[in-house]
């Protein structure tokens, strides 16, 4: 939190102190304490005194409660808005609290990503490309979590409060995630740590409608915040100024209509008039509409320097110190620089006014955010009309930046550098700063850093109104595509249409096979594959027209991708050929490689085992190479090891497909890819599962689900799903149906409509032996919505069979024979290996009917695959009925 | 003899205090009086006044003038306050705060301190601190001279005792007066232009009035050079530029010669016109230019920031003497300078709307109307009024903010000369034609 100037004494705020005291002290009480300006309109909100009252809240809290650690964070500080920092605050509150507790797993990976930022880390240590936030976020927070376990111990004994305050929330209230440690989790993270309570402090009253905060209104006390009244106003100046208003004068209320009670423009006034720039009677006779306008430029009239330190201050931004100041003056050549002010004189100056804050740590200076607003709107544009000198402000900051970057800098520091080196870009010329923000924002993007990419952007909308059409839809189409990486593709797509409706022609034309692709992701993100398909499609008819290879090539993998996904594997296969004879031709070994191993897993999916292997293997001795060469990490042979041993698994051979299983684990560990390793967990249950040892693969399952438990959401469903089904083979129905809709709410929060569909369908057939029979209609009414949507013809399949198993298990012969019936039409159009062990089911369920039913039943299913012309392409299913009639015919 | 006129209100706030003096039963309302003004604008004289009722009234005072170090200063002190308790060296001797403690425990005291603008810091808090510690006797009368506002930040019960009274250049009627009060009579055509050089500032008037009385006529042209030559060397030369080293003299000289043309400027303006006119000044980049108002400020005490003007502007006084000498010694320059200001003026007024254009329309005026070289005079003055009457954004409100400005500008009526009465028609007749558009609107 940044320090402002205290007066001797807290002005005012009763009411507010009580209800604050009310809360902490009551164990009852939401954990959240928002508080927001009461003020509605934009220009009135700001400078109202929060933090102040947060400051006082601290105190007050420190004094009461001797069971307390406080932790304070202002997202008006770039470095607060970084969610591991965040964290290693929490940390370190939580361990001022209890002593005793050691987070031994956190502190181990905290020091990590901090040695692999500083460049630090031994090159013996293999280091994942994959390197990303969301990476190093799910390692920090599985750290975190298995620390936290120990710490239930020490819970359960005392009452202890962690206290957490965020200043300036309306700097993150768009985008609260990115300060969030956990993907499941909203803001503010409680780290799975009991005894937090929050209080947050913005311009903005919570948005209910906002994801973030949806549902939650029991969960948080909102406080609105007036501005002072006429009471402390009078109290501010007597306090804080060289003047004397009599209570109730005509002098007290002139000053309250004028300043609104706002605390800073109460402060503003009380400098001006403290500085004897003004009279209070000369103050006083300004309109009260034009009062705001009047008293901001009195800050040109305070003493030099200190009057242009306070301009550069407001320019000169996210930070402001000595060494900045230092840095600019000896950029020219100034006659008497400082003179006859020193550095220490101006540390103790500038604090004095009331609208300067500086942080609890460091040097650092900054404007009050609201004055730097007045200050560029009232000072700057009149003094400098043509931004001449602020652009040599700004690029002589630039200079300044790219000075710095030269030298050892973590990451953290990296980022706060180019965030603070972009806003000068932009103010010098905007071509330039698109330029340097699209040099950082892409990488930022492709990495996952969203948080990086989210102040990047955030910096590039200041500029917004002076951008032409077709600046101003590259910032959008950037909007889109972190939206996307955040995994908000409902916004992010929102976005793309608007450009799709509203962009500059010429603009559009350029970026059409972007937007399109950027579309498709969106959709395959949402499970939407029909929809993904259509904008893939378009963009490469784009690609191959303007001859751009790479781009084709990548539009020819994911549309492959959304064949697989649907089970159409031939078309699939086509997809990925091309797509690797462009990568091959373009000599991308690394894609190359993935799309041969997607070629792999279709060639399973189709049966193809010995295809697959040798598909697989070719790939895997690829990424090997690369790996030696350090072109990738070795997550990526870790993963083709994973597909080899589905594939060994498929051909039956379980000991190898544990053995590479096994050895993908290996790597994962060595990496410390937790996704990786849940992935595993998952396998090895599977594997469990086809030896039949029920016991063992729920061991793995249970591993599988606590090694993804808000890290790999995928796998999470997967390992639920599992175990629901392990208990349904175990016939424990009623301990099955919790693990399939749990399965299901967090696959429809994802979205993740292929494993939403699967466990409804498994729903559906232990609700039924439970009796729901009408629940589990429904169930199975919503899988086949869904995969009627999404095509998917395995699913589709699989819920015809479940309704042929209840009719089945009714004694409805008939209904059960026609589901069959359309349980193998499916997995017919699907894939060989599953048709045929469709066809083998039926023919093993028409066996178990009474004998006399059999002819009819056999011929009701010829006819249904006659009808539908399916006999000639699919003849498999006539000759297995004809081979059993002929068989039963003695 | 040194003849004082006007100041009546500051007379008389100075009155009240020693009537309150006086009078053990009433109270001193303003015990800290703070004159205050541009080097030449008269505080010395009446800091002589309140010396001069000092003596009237047998009070004993103590009179600082702050062009000495702080030791001095104590020294200056326990000397003054001896003359008044030679009995009682030890206790005098002990400290300034001492010495004058003895002073109030035998009555009233007055301490007058002179220039005090030029007192370092270590000075200023020897003040402060002083002022602390004797002001709440509540007999203690302090009244302090200077170029700037004194703040005294460290002791807020200091600042919240002081008066600042800043002090203007006189109207007419009392430079009419000063004239009269002279010892030796001056016509009245004289005295119109000692008016009208020295807009009422009093170094300027004295400057001018000795020089009449010793002979020198201004309607003659030797008589002119003669009053600007001391012009240029009593008020630029050892006022303005008395803390200037004497070989920067010249470049300062010409850089408020320059700056001294418009009435208010911003960083670019006083860019363009530094590199238009003064190449010799040019600094590497607009950066350079940013501490400039500072440095020049810091070295002549003249250029502040006018928030009526909303820019940066010579103090008026100093003003009127640079346009003076800069238009009788150099006629081209005051008139291209005038003329480039007036296109900048007009440019700015094109690309701004709102308060912003009215201010830029307004110094167009001004400066077009001044340069009466230019053969394009009228045309320019109507594109710039036309500018105010074509704003289509807020055509009502603009155009009100305009004519309520326009007609408190004495000085750019002033300047408009013949062209007021045109001006003046041309915006009658749009108000009319507002009136009667909005009549039919309303109906």
């Amino acid at each position: 939190m940044y320090e402002q100037k205290q007066s001797a004494q807290f002005i005012g705020r009763t009411k507010e102190i009580e209800t604050f005291t009310h809360w902490l002290d009551n164990p009852d009480a939401p954990w959240i304490f928002f508080i927001h300006d009461a003020a509605e309109e934009a220009d009135k909100k700001g400078g109202v005194g929060k933090t102040r009252l947060l400051r006082k809240y601290a105190e007050i809290a420190q004094q009461t409660h001797k069971q307390i650690a406080i932790v304070t964070v202002d997202f008006f500080n770039l470095g607060d808005r970084d969610r591991i920092f965040l964290a290693e605050r929490v940390v370190a509150g939580i361990q001022q609290l209890y002593p005793d507790w050691l987070p031994t797993s956190f502190t181990t990976v905290i020091q990590k990503y901090r040695a692999r930022e500083s460049g630090s880390e031994a090159a013996s240590i293999p280091v994942s490309s994959e390197s990303s936030d969301i990476k190093i976020q799910e390692e920090v927070a599985a750290a975190l979590a298995d620390d936290l376990l120990d710490l239930d111990t020490y819970l359960a004994q005392e009452r202890k409060i962690l206290l957490i305050f965020f200043d300036t929330f309306e700097r993150i209230e768009q985008n609260p995630r990115i300060a969030v440690l956990r993907p499941s989790q909203f803001f503010p993270d409680n780290y799975q740590f009991t005894n937090m309570r929050v209080v947050i402090a913005g311009r903005n009253k919570p948005d209910w409608t906002q994801l973030n905060w949806q549902g939650r209104e029991q969960e948080v006390l909102t406080l609105a915040l007036e501005p002072f009244n006429q009471q402390e106003m009078l109290r501010m100046v007597e306090v804080e100024s060289i003047y004397e208003i009599p209570t109730h004068s005509d002098q007290e209320y002139a000053l309250y209509e004028r300043t609104e009670g706002r605390p800073i423009i109460i402060g503003l006034a009380i400098d001006v008039l403290n500085h004897r720039i003004l009279t209070l009677a000369d103050l006083l006779a300004v309109s009260k509409a034009e009062f705001e306008s009047y008293l901001v430029p009195q800050v040109n009239q305070i003493e030099n320097p200190l009057n242009w330190v306070i301009l550069l201050m407001a320019h000169v931004y996210h930070r402001f110190n000595f060494t900045i100041l230092e840095w600019l003056l000896n950029s020219v050549q100034w006659s008497e620089p400082l003179a006859p002010i020193t550095s220490e004189e101006l540390a103790k100056a500038l604090p004095e006014l009331s609208f300067v804050r500086r942080p609890s740590l460091g040097d650092d200076f900054v404007l009050h955010d609201e004055m730097r607003r007045l200050v560029n709107h009232y000072c700057w544009e009149v003094l400098d009309t043509d931004k001449r000198v602020r652009k040599d402000i700004s690029r002589s900051i630039i200079k300044y930046y790219e000075q710095q970057m030269e030298e050892k800098l973590n990451e953290e520091q990296r980022q706060e550098y180019i965030i603070d080196a972009l806003y000068h870009h932009f103010f010098v010329d905007l071509d330039d700063g698109l330029r340097f923000f699209q040099k950082y924002f892409g990488p930022a993007i492709s990495l996952s850093k969203t948080a990086f990419a989210r102040l990047l952007l955030y910096e590039g909308q200041k500029f917004t109104d002076n951008m032409s059409i077709a600046q101003r839809n590259g910032l959008q189409y950037a909007e889109a595509a972190l939206l996307r990486a955040e995994e908000n593709p409902a916004s992010a797509l929102s976005i793309l249409h608007q450009l799709e409706k509203e962009a500059d022609p010429h603009w559009f034309a350029n970026n059409q096979a972007n937007i399109l692709t950027e579309e498709g992701w969106c959709y395959t993100q949402q499970g939407k594959l029909s929809a993904a398909l259509d904008s893939y499609t378009k963009a490469l008819e784009i690609t191959r027209a303007e001859g751009h290879e790479l781009h084709s090539a990548q539009l020819l993998r994911y549309i492959g991708t959304i064949f697989r996904r649907r089970g159409q594997f031939s078309t699939a296969l086509t997809y990925f050929e091309q797509s690797m004879g462009l990568y091959k031709k373009l000599g991308r070994q690394r894609d190359y490689s993935t799309a041969l191993t997607e070629m792999s897993i279709v060639y399973r999916r189709q049966g193809k085992l010995e295809e697959a292997m040798r598909w697989c293997k070719v790939a895997w001795r690829i990424r090997v190479e690369l790996f030696q060469h350090g072109s990738v990490g070795e997550d990526l042979v870790g993963l083709s090891l994973n597909v080899l041993g589905g594939i060994y698994q498929d051909a039956g051979n379980l000991v190898e497909a544990e053995k590479r299983f096994r050895e993908a684990f290996d790597i994962f560990l060595r990496t410390n890819y937790k996704a990786g390793t849940a992935i595993i967990y998952n396998r090895l249950g599977h594997i469990q599962l086809l030896k039949g040892d029920l016991v063992g693969a729920q061991e793995w399952f249970l591993k599988g689900q606590e090694a993804s438990r808000e890290i790999e959401r995928d796998q999470y469903i997967n390992s639920l799903n599992k175990q629901g089904r392990i208990r349904a083979l175990q016939q424990k129905w009623s301990e099955a149906i919790p693990l399939f809709e749990q399965a299901i709410a967090i696959a429809q929060q994802a979205p993740d409509y292929y494993q939403q569909t699967e466990s409804l369908i498994d729903l559906a057939d232990a609700l039924d032996y439970l009796q729901q029979k009408e629940r589990g209609q429904q169930s199975l009414q919503k899988a086949e919505e869904i995969s009627i949507q999404e095509n998917y013809l395995d699913l589709r399949g699989l819920i015809e069979k479940t309704r042929g198993e209840i009719n089945y298990r009714n004694g409805e012969y008939d209904a059960a024979f026609h589901h069959f019936a359309l349980y193998c039409h499916h997995m017919a159009l699907y894939n060989s290996s599953e048709f045929s062990k469709a066809v083998q089911m039926v023919v093993d369920a028409l066996l178990e009917v009474p004998r006399e039913r059999v002819p009819a039943l056999a011929q009701e299913i010829l006819i249904y695959w006659t009808t539908k012309q399916l006999d000639k392409s699919y003849p498999e299913l006539i000759s297995a009925f004809e081979e059993v009639d002929a068989l039963m015919a003695i | 003899m040194e003849v004082f006129v006007n100041r009546e209100h500051e007379l008389q706030l100075i009155d009240e205090s020693f009537n309150a003096l006086l009078d053990r039963k009433r109270l001193l309302r303003t015990p800290i009086i703070e004159f205050q003004g541009v080097g030449g604008i008269g505080k010395t004289s009446l800091l002589k006044q309140v010396e001069q009722r000092c003596q009237d009234t047998q009070l004993p005072f103590i009179w600082i003038d702050m062009n000495q170090g702080a030791a001095s200063i104590t020294r200056e002190i326990i000397k003054q306050a001896k003359k008044y308790v030679p009995n009682d060296k030890t206790a005098l001797e002990h400290s300034a705060v001492q010495a004058t403690r003895v002073l109030l425990e035998e009555g009233p005291v007055v301490m007058l301190f002179d220039s005090v603008d030029t007192a370092d810091q270590a000075q200023l808090s020897l003040i402060e601190h002083l002022l602390k510690d004797l002001i709440e006797h509540g007999k203690l009368f302090v009244v302090l001279a200077s170029k700037r506002a004194l703040l005294f930040q460290q002791e807020r019960s200091v600042a919240r005792k002081l008066t600042a009274l800043p002090l203007q250049s006189l109207d007419r009627k009392n430079c009419d007066l000063y004239c009269e009060n002279q010892d030796h009579p001056i016509e009245p055509e004289v005295c119109n232009l000692i008016f009208e050089w020295t807009r009422g500032y009093p170094l300027a008037m004295n400057v001018m009035t000795q020089a009449v009385t010793s002979g020198h006529d201004p309607r003659t042209e030797e008589g002119k050079k003669a009053v600007l030559e001391l012009f240029a060397e009593r008020i630029i030369t050892q006022e303005v530029l008395a803390n200037v080293p004497s070989e920067e003299q010249a470049r300062y000289r010409a850089v408020l010669q320059l700056l001294a043309v418009p009435r208010r400027f911003n960083l670019p303006i006083m860019q363009d016109l530094i590199e238009t006119f003064l190449p010799e000044q040019k600094r590497e980049s607009s950066l350079a230019y940013f501490s400039f108002p500072k440095e020049i400020n810091d070295a002549t005490a003249v250029l502040n920031w006018n928030m009526a003007r909303a820019g940066f502007s010579i103090d008026e006084p100093i003003r009127h003497i640079f346009l003076l000498l800069l238009k009788n010694e150099q006629p081209a320059r005051y008139f291209a300078i005038h003329g480039y200001l007036a296109q900048t003026n007009l440019r700015l007024a094109r690309e701004f709307s709102g308060s912003d254009r009215v201010r830029y329309v307004r110094e167009c005026l001004y400066h077009t109307a001044s340069n009466t070289s230019s053969p394009d005079l009228e045309e320019l003055l109507a594109q710039a009024l036309q500018l105010i009457f074509q704003d289509h954004q807020e055509p009502i409100e603009l155009f009100q903010q305009f004519s309520e400005e326009f007609s408190q500008d004495e000085e750019l009526k002033e300047a408009l000369g013949s062209h007021l009465e045109v001006i003046q028609a041309k915006l009658t007749e749009h108000r009319a034609k507002m009136n009667s558009k909005s009549d039919e609107e309303e109906s």
